[in-house]
């Protein structure tokens, strides 16, 4: 397993990608400073709304992640050497699992390095929010690897089909539709959030932390299974 | 007393597969067994396909394929036993050639592994280069290393779709040979290719697929006999046309001679090696200059198309 999540690692590595989800992840913290500069700064609930909500959780992260995901699977379904890793003796889930790691950890890293200045900027160096929002990130970097990493087993139209996910689901949807946001990523990571500091996104209705956190690793593992699964019945170019 | 044949080691029973409306591969029933096996065939006969379902890498849509009387989809663990070289490039550019044959033998939990990475990357003679990036390579040096990691896990199947393309000559005669010495060690390989002389120099058996389908099979020589059997339009180019038709039509080798409106002739010959050496020889007899000399049907689909229908009739 350790030689897939190098190889992955080292597909994700790539300069172009690193400078994607660099300048991604550097995009709510420079808005945020931006609005902090701004003699008559909004107040928390609007920072709270449009950088962490808007921004980081419905349009930074799975960004990055779409561009980090394909690095597991669909590069390798692009280039055709994804025979190279199937044509061996490890059970599927062996295969699967270092990757989705390999795809998870970089934007990991970045997310929670970036969502901390930022929510360390944007509450004043208030320490229990800023890692709040961090373990929100993080929540959403796995959540959206796995969706897009099992996208990439199921279509080669992954990256259209994540974009318009991202735009319509996360982005309209679960935002105004009562109840989709309870199949939205965004919506769990701001429930995160706000379970792991109860302070933070007070006004807006959320599940309870325990529930968050067992459906977001059903969600987790169930595409994590259909993945799995993917990979064992589909056929390797 | 003769000694029995060894036991198939790949076997298929109607094996089918469709992409939508396309028969890819049509009710396939073959048998395998150790030495070296031709798949010949045109371009998109099915070859591919075929090589691909044998390995466990598609998907069937009907019949069976079994390795060693195992099934091979999704069976890893069989994979220890088969090394599959496919069509198209599989390497990783930002490796270097010890790297990426370093990195299958690990998938494959070769031990111990820097011996067999070294014998693989021994058996195609790239130690020179082994330590440069992939990337850098030519065609044939890719070719070569790919092979290498087909190889570093000791298959006893091999499985190489068109495993010869831009390779140069004293590559494929290294490659003849490294495939001889390993079917003299008792492996089976299968060897997919669209040129004729190249399976027929490497082959013991040959597997005929056309159409998706198993047009013929079995030794080359018989196959040969059947192609030399085939007739063959040739069109001459000359100056004198008329005197050389003339000439031509009283050769063995010739059933028919026609001569087109534009004052070239048509051949039709069965024995077209024999054709090869005496039409020269006659034009030069008679002061004839010949200007061109283009066989008609020399394309492997009308070779193919030839046996098939041989087959029908």
């Amino acid at each position: 397993m350790k030689t897939l999540f190098l190889l992955t690692l080292r597909r994700v590595l790539t300069p172009s990608r690193l400078l994607t989800i660099g300048a991604l992840a550097f995009v709510p913290f420079a808005v945020t400073s931006l609005i902090l500069l701004i003699p008559d700064a909004p107040e928390v609930v609007m920072f709270e709304e449009l950088i962490l909500n808007t921004l980081l959780a419905g349009a930074i992260i799975p960004l990055a992640t779409l561009a980090t995901a394909r690095a597991a699977f669909g590069d390798e379904i692009g280039d055709r050497t994804l025979a190279n890793v199937t044509l061996t003796p490890n059970p599927r889930w062996k295969i699967v699992l270092p990757k989705l790691l390999g795809v998870v950890c970089v934007p990991a890293l970045v997310m929670a390095a970036t969502t901390w200045l930022t929510g360390y900027a944007g509450y004043g160096a208030d320490f229990a929010a800023t890692r709040a929002v961090t373990i929100g990130a993080l929540a959403a970097v796995v959540l959206y690897c796995s969706l897009f990493v099992w996208l990439d087993l199921v279509t080669p139209h992954a990256v259209g089909i994540g974009l318009a996910y991202i735009v319509v689901w996360e982005g309209l949807f679960s935002r105004f539709v009562y109840g989709v946001r309870f199949f939205s990523i965004r919506s769990h990571a701001i429930s995160v959030m706000h379970g792991a500091d109860e302070r933070r996104f007070a006004e807006g209705v959320h599940t309870a932390p325990g529930l968050t956190v067992a459906v977001a690793a059903v969600v987790v593992v169930v595409l994590f299974l259909l993945s799995v699964r993917r990979l064992r019945t589909m056929d390797s170019p | 007393m003769t000694t029995p044949a060894p036991a198939p080691v790949i076997r298929t029973e109607r094996l089918t597969r469709w992409f939508g409306n396309i028969v890819a591969v049509n009710d396939i029933t073959l048998d395998i067994r150790p030495g070296i096996t031709g798949l010949l065939g045109p371009n998109g006969a099915g070859k591919s396909t075929l090589i691909r379902m044998i390995a466990g890498l598609a998907r069937v849509s009907s019949g069976t394929v079994t390795l060693f009387g195992e099934p091979v989809r999704n069976n890893p663990p069989l994979s220890r036993r088969i090394g599959v070289m496919l069509e198209h490039e599989t390497v990783y550019g930002f490796l270097t050639g010890r790297q990426f044959v370093r990195l299958m033998g690990e998938l494959r939990e070769v031990t111990p592994l820097d011996e067999g990475v070294e014998r693989a990357i021994g058996h195609v003679e790239l130690h020179d280069a082994a330590d440069r990036k992939i990337r850098t390579y030519s065609r044939g040096m890719r070719q070569r290393i790919r092979l290498a990691g087909t190889l570093v896990h000791d298959p006893e199947v091999l499985l190489l779709d068109e495993p010869l393309n831009g390779a140069d000559p004293k590559q494929r005669i290294h490659f003849q040979r490294l495939l001889r010495r390993f079917a003299g060690q008792g492996r089976t390989i299968v060897i997919s290719s669209h040129i004729l002389e190249e399976v027929e120099r490497i082959a013991d058996t040959v597997l005929l697929l056309v159409n998706g389908k198993l047009a013929a099979s079995g030794d080359f020589r018989a196959i040969r006999a059947a192609l030399n059997e085939r007739p063959y339009h040739v069109l001459v180019a000359c100056d004198s046309p008329r005197a050389l038709a003339a000439a031509v039509v009283r050769l063995d080798a010739v059933e028919a001679v026609k001569l087109d409106p534009d004052g070239r002739i048509v051949i039709l010959s069965r024995n077209v090696r024999d054709l090869q050496v005496e039409l020269p020889k006659l034009a030069q007899r008679n002061a004839v200059t010949l200007r061109r000399v283009v066989p008609l049907d020399d394309s492997l689909e009308s070779v193919f198309g030839y046996l098939v229908d041989s087959r029908e009739r």
